[in-house]
């Protein structure tokens, strides 16, 4: 949540690099042969995804052969610890709620709440940012303005305000909606800058001769060139989207019962840390594992797509 | 876990006469359970001795730091506004005794502070009368008179002529009194209510201490003539930190919502206190309250609210005695909206209350370790004199569900099972149930997921649907199913008529009942608790066969302190809690 | 230069008015009412003191109205209101004034906040040159591994385990030498100096390593990347090249220029930080802004969630100004008009 902004280098620290819009541009299919032989040289990124996608096939479909719910079960036993009893390997709460149930389901939803938060948030960052970048003049200025002014309240703010204010906002797609809906400020300026400086290209102008509608030129030109950029920022918009639900979990305003996110279940715990330390401690480092992971996974990917940052002159 | 104020809101016991009932200390030596020279040290005793357990040799000086549970928004109790358990509990001590519950539940009157006590000198109009020692002097050494107790009436009045722009907390209590006056250099105070008006439980609500009316006079404001003077004085009183005092303690130091630091008053009349220090410090986050406790951040605390991994944590903290319980200072329960399409049927209300096991649901949430009493009676809880049992002959909160099941089935229903989808006697299908309550809590969210398991018995669906308003919610009707929790006191007679009877705004139920509104105008015509405790009950009947509030449990509180420490203990009686006896505490001498 | 300054500030007054009606409408729009609180005791308090209430706080007025009373003051019966006129609106909490509180808060929070930038940014610079020298090596690993940790770990879980940390410390030294809650002790006022920089520094030293790991994440990789980038620069080839001393080319050509684009992300962290401290002043009870804003959220406080958020808002435009001005100064190839 903290660090929305500062997780992307400033528009003006990365210029965009001219050669590399050229070679998606003129070699697509092999492009992504590239990218994909290079992604796959990495070696911590395949790792982290192969990371991922376990703790993604645990949290999606275990569950279907869990015997357990995560709700309340009268039929279990309540207040087990962890390790005592095979059928609950993470012991039980209190009201006979299993543990393990309860983490995967709470890995499952903050899953989905990083993977549609970030969705929302890219797709608005970029629309908002190729249009800005490719009308310029008082569209541009008007849009920019008002990416100041959501950036100038902080985002936390808005959060907890409309968080707190979601009729039965019980779910975990409102949460992930909130969340998208106002982060995205960064990387529709990032992505503005791009354009900005793709649209004086040959081929856009070439295009425009060919009597290509703005739509088509944003849609089909301009916003596919930046792939690499969305690319690493939707990882990083979900990781961010993660911990952000996270927080809000914490101060009272996130996910709420009986739906459960890892944030909630940390929030929970709180209270717990010495009698039961698991319950605090599990959620927290499956944050951190499924977090690092993405990082990895989108730092793998900025390597592939831009050879340039890695490539190292001795 | 942040508790949304508005939750605490309704906790809180925003009593009338909260100064006169708690702002209260002791008669000292009078209590002949003590035998001088006890050594009680642990707080085992408490349950067989409630009012001189934990006794033991005290040291000299010493300085405890308590938690205060959530900040406090105020320096008075005056106004609206500000006024919460939170900041009694901050300005506790500053006022005189006056009288006390004990945790015994035993009410007492400060014998350093009344020369005569609170006495009936006429029926009607009700007059009482009573003295106020002669030594009781505020700490610039100005008299507590009659005209301190009339500052509280002027504020809490209602009436626009005597004061201008107050907004007291309620005039339930002052807003009924046609006059207070002084004689004998105003140390007799004559309270006098209007014509016809009744209050039986005038030998608490009435007797007032006061507020230092002197000091709004030097302050410029003429209360006593100028209605809006009179109104900006509260104002003052609310946002001033008080350097004065007329009890035990006096504030030295202090920070809204942060902190409070008293020390000994030494122009007290009464017995001095032990302590050399008594802090305050608002630690609003449970998830903090044990990691400060093992540190010594603080040495105690009393909050109100409840988690049952709390209380487990604090078996894994040393040196500390802790413990839990509870006299129905609030208690939950589950109310149907009596207007819903559906639930406006007696009988599906009956089997809906009969098949949510209450049993189950304390042992889920507390388990074993916490004593829990269950709430069988709307308005005492079981430790009170006046309880009787209600819930249990209706089997209401027993589990039944062949018992429910019966009940639909005899009144046309069909389609009672686990599986099935109840429908009426006319062929409609009742539709998913809401069940509401406020966001944050997490004991009312799991008694939200239990009750979905028990209705689900006989064929009800439940939907859970929390709500971040609980006021509006409640004023607005919009709920089928709600848990939330009343604040008691060991006042009553009012509540009757607010929360049960059919014009008031705060019968969330919409009950309506002719019987309950003519026996809540009976009970206000009492002269004594216990003549209007007995109406209360027939009240109480009818209001269980209403089937439209489940009362559960009261909500224990817990209490723990460091074992440095002597003279504390739990009591359930006073919405103080632990902090009623202040200047008693003291530091365990080392022998 | 000063007139670049003057107009990038009065530019931001719209800017900001824009973030004011938009905080404005997101708190009034809550169904939340600040009026629940008083409304929901038992006694109820009088109809009569609940439009007082009312009156007090304007809700009486169509919401327009309290923008613009907000706003202007004009046309306010309490002289309360109107930031114009330099005041912050009444709050639902009687006895505390805006104004006061946010200023002192304030200051608590800016002190947890810098302190815990500089040292973030000091140990992350200082790493992140180390690991751009040592590029590939174990230690370069670590650095980077532990900032990426850092940046995963959620605010409030880091603290709530620097806590537990410093209570078991305390318990295992014997002395309780961190304080896990308020910027001070009760008695501070009557300390002598070395007693307060000693009760202070219990106080600090919890929440400020909460928010010191963020700040050295992103700053370590930002200044591993820069530093990166210079050293495969060509001047520094040709400084290498022409024999310069190692130190030298490093004090000299690469550091100074690899901390330029550092420089540009400071007011990020430090936003960054304010959004922490939000958190971990709500950990460590410190009676800061961030505690301040959520209870206000909590209680519907429409006036002073306002107050605070045009503090941040100009705290964020000033910083970001000061980000570009010392930029200007650190790279002589930009200027401004």
């Amino acid at each position: 949540m903290s660090d929305i902004d500062t997780h992307r280098p400033p528009a003006a620290a990365t210029p965009p690099s001219p050669g590399e819009a050229e070679a998606i541009t003129t070699k697509e299919r092999t492009q992504l042969q590239l990218v994909l032989s290079r992604f796959v040289r990495h070696k911590v990124a395949m790792i982290s995804l192969g990371v991922f996608l376990l703790i993604a096939a645990w949290a999606f479909l275990v569950p279907h052969v869990w015997p357990h719910p995560h709700t309340i079960d009268r039929s279990i036993p309540q207040n087990v610890p962890w390790f005592q009893m095979w059928e609950h390997p993470l012991g039980t709460t209190q009201l006979g709620h299993d543990l393990m149930a309860r983490m995967m389901k709470a890995t499952q939803n903050s899953i989905l709440v990083g993977l549609v938060a970030a969705t929302i948030g890219v797709t608005i960052g970029t629309v908002w940012g190729a249009v800005a970048g490719f009308y310029r003049g008082w569209i541009d200025a008007v849009m920019m303005r008002i990416v100041d002014v959501i950036i100038v309240v902080p985002v936390l703010v808005i959060y907890l305000v409309v968080a707190g204010s979601i009729r039965g906002g019980a779910s975990w797609y409102g949460l992930a909606i909130l969340i998208g809906l106002f982060a995205w400020t960064a990387e529709s300026r990032i992505i503005r800058g791009h354009v900005m400086s793709l649209r004086e290209r040959e081929y856009i102008e070439a295009a425009r001769a060919m009597g290509a509608s703005d739509v088509r030129i944003i849609f089909r030109h301009l916003i596919p060139n930046t792939t690499s950029i969305i690319v690493v920022a939707f990882t990083l918009a979900i990781a961010i989207a993660i911990i952000a639900e996270a927080a809000l979990s914490f101060l009272g305003f996130g996910i709420r019962p009986p739906d459960i996110s890892l944030g909630q279940m940390i929030q929970q715990a709180q209270t717990a840390v010495f009698v039961r330390p698991w319950l605090f401690y599990l959620p927290g480092l499956m944050i951190v594992a499924i977090v690092l992971a993405i990082n990895f996974i989108g730092d793998g990917l900025r390597d592939a797509l831009d050879p340039r940052q890695t490539m190292v002159r001795r | 876990m942040r508790i949304p104020k508005r939750l605490a809101g309704l906790a809180a016991v925003a009593m009338a006469g909260a100064l006169a009932v708690t702002a209260c200390s002791p008669p000292e030596t009078e209590d002949d359970t003590t035998d001088p020279g006890a050594v009680d040290l642990g707080w085992e005793g408490c349950e067989d001795n409630p009012d001189a357990c934990h006794v033991g040799p005290v040291a000299e000086g010493g300085e405890f730091t308590m938690m205060i549970s959530l900040p406090f928004e105020g320096w008075s109790q005056l106004r609206a506004g500000a006024n919460s358990v939170y900041v009694l509990q901050a300005v506790e001590g500053i006022f005189p005794n006056l009288s006390r519950y004990n945790p015994s539940g035993e009410f007492v009157y400060d014998e350093h502070f009344y020369a005569e006590e609170p006495h009936l000198v006429n029926e009607d109009p009700l007059t009482i009368s009573w003295t106020i020692s002669e030594d009781a002097v505020w700490n610039d050494g100005t008299p507590i008179t009659y005209k301190d107790v009339k500052y509280i009436w002027y504020n809490a009045s209602g009436n626009e002529d005597l004061c201008e722009g107050c907004e007291p907390p309620s005039t339930a209590v002052w807003g009924m009194v046609e006059s207070v006056e002084g004689a004998d250099d105003g140390k007799t105070v004559t309270v006098t209510l209007e014509e016809g008006a009744n209050n039986p439980e005038w030998e608490v609500v009435f007797a007032a201490g006061g507020y230092p009316s002197h000091l709004a006079e030097e302050e410029g404001f003429d209360w006593e003539n100028d209605p809006a003077a009179m109104g900006e004085s509260t104002v003052w009183f609310t946002e001033t930190m008080p350097t004065w005092s007329g009890g035990p303690w006096i504030i030295e130091d202090g920070t809204l919502t942060e902190r409070v630091v008293k020390v000994p008053n030494e122009n007290y009349w009464g017995p001095q206190p032990n302590l050399e220090r008594i802090v305050g410090e608002v630690v609003a986050d449970p998830g903090t309250w044990i990691p400060a406790l093992r540190n010594r951040d603080i040495d105690g605390g009393s909050p109100a609210t409840f988690d049952v991994d709390v209380f487990r944590e604090l078996d894994t903290v040393d040196g500390i005695h802790y413990s839990a319980g509870s006299a129905g200072s609030v208690w939950e329960h589950i109310d149907i909206m009596t207007e819903h399409e559906y639930l406006s049927d007696l009988e599906l209300r009956r089997a809906i209350f009969t098949a949510i096991d209450v049993e189950h649901t304390t042992t889920a949430i507390w388990g074993d370790d916490v004593p829990v009493n269950q709430r069988l009676n709307h308005t005492f809880s079981q430790l009170s004199p006046y309880f009787e049992d209600f819930r249990t002959p209706t089997g209401f909160g027993s589990g039944d569900v062949d018992a429910a099941r019966a009940i639909l089935e005899d009144a046309g229903y069909t389609g009672a099972e686990a599986g099935d989808t109840l429908t009426t006697p006319d062929g409609d299908e009742v539709p998913p149930i809401r069940f509401r309550w406020t966001t944050g809590n997490t004991n009312r969210a799991n008694t939200g997921e239990l009750v979905q398991e028990y209705l689900a018995d006989i064929g009800i669906n439940v939907e859970l649907d929390p709500s971040d308003d609980l006021g509006g919610m409640l004023v607005a009707g919009d709920y089928d199913l709600v848990i939330f929790g009343w604040s008691g006191s060991p006042l009553f007679v009012n509540g009757l008529t607010q929360l049960w009877t059919s014009p008031s705004g705060s019968n969330f139920n919409r009950i309506e009942n002719d019987e309950i509104d003519a026996l809540a105008a009976e009970a206000l015509e009492q002269l004594s608790l216990d003549d209007a405790a007995v109406i209360a009950n027939q009240l109480n009947e009818l209001l269980m066969n209403e089937a439209a509030v489940l009362p559960l449990w009261d909500s224990p509180a817990f209490d723990f302190i460091s074992d440095d420490f002597v003279n504390m203990r739990p009591n359930h009686n006073s919405s103080a809690r632990l902090w009623y006896n202040q200047e008693e505490w003291g530091v365990l001498a080392a022998d | 230069m000063l007139m670049y300054s003057l107009r990038r500030l009065l530019a931001a007054i719209p800017v900001l008015l824009a973030a004011s009606v938009f905080t404005f409408l997101l708190v009034e729009l809550s169904p939340a009412d600040p009026l629940d609180e008083i409304i929901f005791q038992i006694p109820p308090p009088d109809p009569e003191t609940i439009q007082s209430f009312r009156e007090r706080l304007y809700q009486d007025r169509p919401m327009w109205e309290r923008y613009w009373l907000w706003l202007t003051g004009l046309g306010q019966h309490n002289g309360d209101i109107g930031l114009l006129q330099g005041r912050f609106g009444p709050s639902t909490s009687e006895a505390m004034h805006i104004g006061t509180e946010v200023s002192q808060r304030a200051i608590i929070s800016l002190r947890l906040v810098f302190g815990a930038t500089l040292i973030g940014a000091v140990l992350g610079i200082f790493a992140g040159v180390v690991s751009a020298l040592k590029q590939y090596s174990k230690v370069d690993h670590t650095f980077t591994s532990l900032g990426f940790l850092f940046l995963a770990m959620p605010i409030f879980w880091v603290a709530a385990l620097v806590r537990e940390t410093g209570v078991r410390i305390n318990d295992v030294v014997g002395y309780r030498f961190f304080a896990t809650f308020g910027a001070t002790s009760h008695n501070y006022a009557q300390m002598s100096f070395f007693e307060k920089v000693q009760d202070v520094v219990a106080h600090l030293t919890l929440p400020t390593v909460a928010l010191v790991l963020s700040g050295y994440a992103i700053y370590h990789r930002y200044q591993r990347a820069s530093m990166l980038e210079v050293l495969n620069s060509d001047y520094v080839r040709l400084a290498k090249a022409k024999g310069l001393r190692h130190r030298i080319v490093m004090r000299r050509h690469a550091l100074r220029n690899a901390l330029i684009p550092v420089s540009v992300i400071l007011t990020p962290a430090i936003i960054t930080a304010v959004g922490g401290a939000v958190i971990t002043e709500t950990i460590f009870r410190w009676r800061g802004l961030g505690v301040y804003l959520v209870d206000a959220i909590n209680n519907s406080d429409v006036f002073a969630v306002m107050a605070v958020v045009l503090f941040l808002g100009i705290f964020v435009i000033l910083g970001n100004l000061l980000a570009d001005l010392m930029l200007a100064v650190l790279d002589p190839r930009i200027r401004y008009e």
